[in-house]
């Protein structure tokens, strides 16, 4: 195996994470080597707005599943930027109540910080990814962000929906997104084509890759591409000594480091501690309380599709978020199920996605339901999913991939709540459709989730959680999670935005930490 | 290449040569004169099918998305699509090749006649009897993603105009308009 020089920090991930660690870290004089495992993508070749373009960017590495499955994938993008090359850009702040919603409603955990903590936090994360948005038409009692550039003007759709809620008297306002309304930090404004999922071409968008990294990388930062890491090892003291690695020409690598930060997305990340097997460690790195894997949660999706008499054109503009409302966010008493969910106007889509739209249409019953296209947009629901320590990340027994590690393999089932919660929020977004002077409306039927949090969480009890609220494991004190996974409470809207905020908190205390490691 | 087409196999249209970089099948469908010329794109696979095959993916993919006032999946390249799946990926050869005969095979019983040389009416019937089958699921996924990924289909449903590397706007031009109420 090779041996490469011991640096400071070596982080496995290079998304919103990984990213929002290496850049403060490198400013800060580190040393550091960021491991990814997918290439580095150039926008103006590899991002194509085309629904055939294939699936480069999503990792072919296998998974198992028993149970539910949640969202289309189970990896986040592959490639430098992770997750934020494909990432639709909604931000927003988490509500108070989230941060202690075990204590105050019976859910998750509490988070081991106040909302107040990490305020500062999130105003350095809207600048650094130059949130457009505002807090005007945000009701009393809801969290105000700050957001360097004014928000986007309403699209025609929005304006369409806003009729709706506006009839119901729900408040609904511009959505904070993470995509330049102007230009700013020398990237440009929108323009509206609708292509962020497939990756933005002309940096409009926020996206480590060109925020965060080639700054990094001047002052020293190594990005290794096409680097996949499969097993870290600890030293006779049980600290983390260094990530064993496969490098673009497929030759084992050994990265020593002084600090060594996991910040994989919510399923790798703990299929990589849980291979990582050592005599202090049987049972998994920094595993000793048996939570790593342990309280997956989801955010709950769903899609509502409003048809109108008039032409829209739905699909011009970005895809989330240009219209918000969090009416339903809160968790109230009264309703037949715990937890909320917000709104989030979405992106009308392509043909291809609308040819589906209404089952397996064909003949002239296709062509029928084609001319609607025009006629159409659509509104995003973002719900708080329960969360259970059996729903979880494990390793697979027998399946493993082509070196040899075993895989993950995810656990996982919707709960009741999970399924009354998504049933009503169809209904709500029905209603508001009608209010707006829909002549048909098609709600998703299924209950799905968006994408997977939690698993590896924070908390101030170490039989309770993996790590305090830094990140930093309790049992092996030079080895940081970032990402997703810490979040310890169920979610009702994006979680990037705090991610980011979390990160820079992380390297706030890494820098002043420094002699410790 | 040349191909020597004596007028017999140009009427029935059987110049598919195996494994061949493009095709060209022409038939008598009725009182017209059907001709399906493959154009190879760049780097693109030998054509595996054959003309039988060429000519029910065209007639199936007419009756997924005919042809009306406006352009329907006869206008694409809905059979260099089904193409190119097929040759990476042997199972779904298979249930192609499968697929074909039981359309056919009920054609031949029912009507004497190969599937392609049917009616509308006589294929639409065929097809709602095998409408939940695997293959026309997926046929009928091949049929929309060849439609509706190429610029043809997407000016059908959107009136917009592909670019080369975005599929709803020429490239980078975006719509600033989007706050407004579209004029048409």
């Amino acid at each position: 195996m090779a041996q490469n020089e011991k640096v400071d920090v070596c982080i496995v991930g290079s998304g919103a994470a990984g990213g929002s660690l290496a850049l403060p870290l490198a400013e800060a004089g580190f040393k550091v080597v960021v491991l990814e495992v997918g290439p580095w993508w150039n926008p103006f070749t590899d991002y194509v707005h085309d629904p055939l373009e294939p699936g480069k960017m999503r990792w072919d590495m296998p998974v198992t599943y028993e149970g539910d499955r949640v969202g289309r994938a189970p990896h986040s993008s592959y490639g430098v930027g992770g997750g934020m090359n494909h990432w639709t850009a909604a931000v927003g702040r988490f509500e108070e109540e989230d941060f202690k919603q075990r204590t105050l409603e019976g859910q998750g955990q509490d988070w081991p910080i106040s909302y107040a903590e990490l305020d500062p936090y999130y105003r350095k994360a809207e600048y650094q990814l130059g949130v457009s948005g505002t807090n005007e038409g945000v009701p009393p009692g809801f969290v105000r962000g700050m957001a360097p550039n004014p928000p986007h003007k309403l699209f025609y759709a929005s304006q369409v929906l806003k009729r709706g809620f506006d009839q119901l008297g729900i408040p609904s306002y511009p959505g904070s997104v993470a995509i330049n309304s102007r230009v700013f930090a020398g990237r440009p404004a929108c323009n509206y084509c609708g292509g962020c999922s497939k990756g933005c071409p002309i940096g409009a968008k926020a996206n480590t890759a060109i925020t965060h990294f080639p700054t990094a990388v001047k002052l020293g930062t190594e990005v290794r591409p096409r680097s996949y890491a499969t097993e870290i090892k600890v030293d006779a003291q049980g600290r983390a000594k260094s990530v064993i690695y496969v490098d673009e020409d497929g030759v084992e690598q050994e990265q020593e480091a002084r600090i060594v930060v996991v910040a994989g997305w919510t399923i790798e990340s703990p299929r990589l501690l849980l291979n990582s097997v050592s005599p202090q460690f049987p049972d998994g790195l920094a595993n000793s309380s048996g939570l790593v894997g342990r309280g997956l949660t989801c955010v709950l999706g769903g899609r509502i599709r409003g048809i109108f008499d008039e032409v829209i054109d739905g699909f011009r503009g970005f895809n989330l978020n240009n219209l918000e409302s969090r009416h339903f966010y809160k968790t109230d008493p009264q309703n037949d199920y715990w937890g909320g969910f917000t709104f989030e106007m979405s992106q009308a889509g392509h043909p291809m996605g609308y040819a589906n739209a209404k089952g397996p249409l064909w003949g002239h019953d296709l062509i029928e339901h084609m001319k609607t296209f025009r006629r159409q947009t659509a509104l995003s629901v973002w719900g708080r999913a329960t969360v259970s320590d059996e729903n979880r990340v494990a390793v697979d027994d027998t399946v493993k991939d082509r070196f040899g590690v075993p895989v993950a393999k995810i656990i996982y089932h919707f709960s009741d709540n999970d399924k009354r919660l998504s049933q009503v929020a169809a209904q709500r977004g029905r209603e508001i459709f009608e209010a707006a002077g829909a002549i048909e409306v098609l709600p998703d039927q299924r209950v799905r989730g968006s994408y997977y949090l939690g698993g590896i969480r924070m908390g101030s009890d170490p039989s309770n959680s993996v790590t305090d609220s830094y990140g930093r494991s309790h049992d092996v004190r030079n080895l940081f999670i970032a990402g997703p996974m810490l979040i310890p409470a169920a979610v009702g809207i994006q979680p990037t935005l705090t991610i980011v905020a979390m990160a820079n908190r992380t390297a706030d205390f890494i820098r002043r930490a420094r002699s410790e490691f | 290449m040349v191909l020597n087409l004596d007028r017999r196999s140009f009427l029935k249209g059987t110049v598919v040569l195996a494994g061949s970089a493009f095709a060209f099948v022409q038939e008598m469908r009725g009182h017209s004169l059907v001709s399906i010329l493959i154009e190879p794109q760049k780097g693109s696979e030998p054509i595996l099918l054959d003309s039988s095959e060429i000519l029910t993916i065209s007639a199936i993919a007419s009756q997924i998305i005919p042809t009306t006032d406006q352009p329907g999946a006869s206008e694409v390249g809905v059979v260099v699509y089904v193409n190119s799946k097929i040759s990476k990926d042997s199972e779904l050869r298979q249930l192609y090749k499968e697929g074909f005969e039981t359309v056919n095979g009920t054609s031949l019983g029912r009507y004497r006649q190969p599937f392609h040389r049917l009616t509308f009416d006589q294929q639409k019937g065929i097809l709602q009897g095998i409408e939940e089958s695997p293959f026309f699921s997926r046929i009928r996924r091949h049929t929309v993603e060849a439609f509706y990924g190429s610029s043809v289909g997407v000016f059908v449903a959107s009136g917009q105009r592909a670019g080369t590397r975005h599929h709803l706007c020429s490239d980078n031009e975006g719509f600033l308009d989007v706050d407004q109420k579209p004029k048409f």
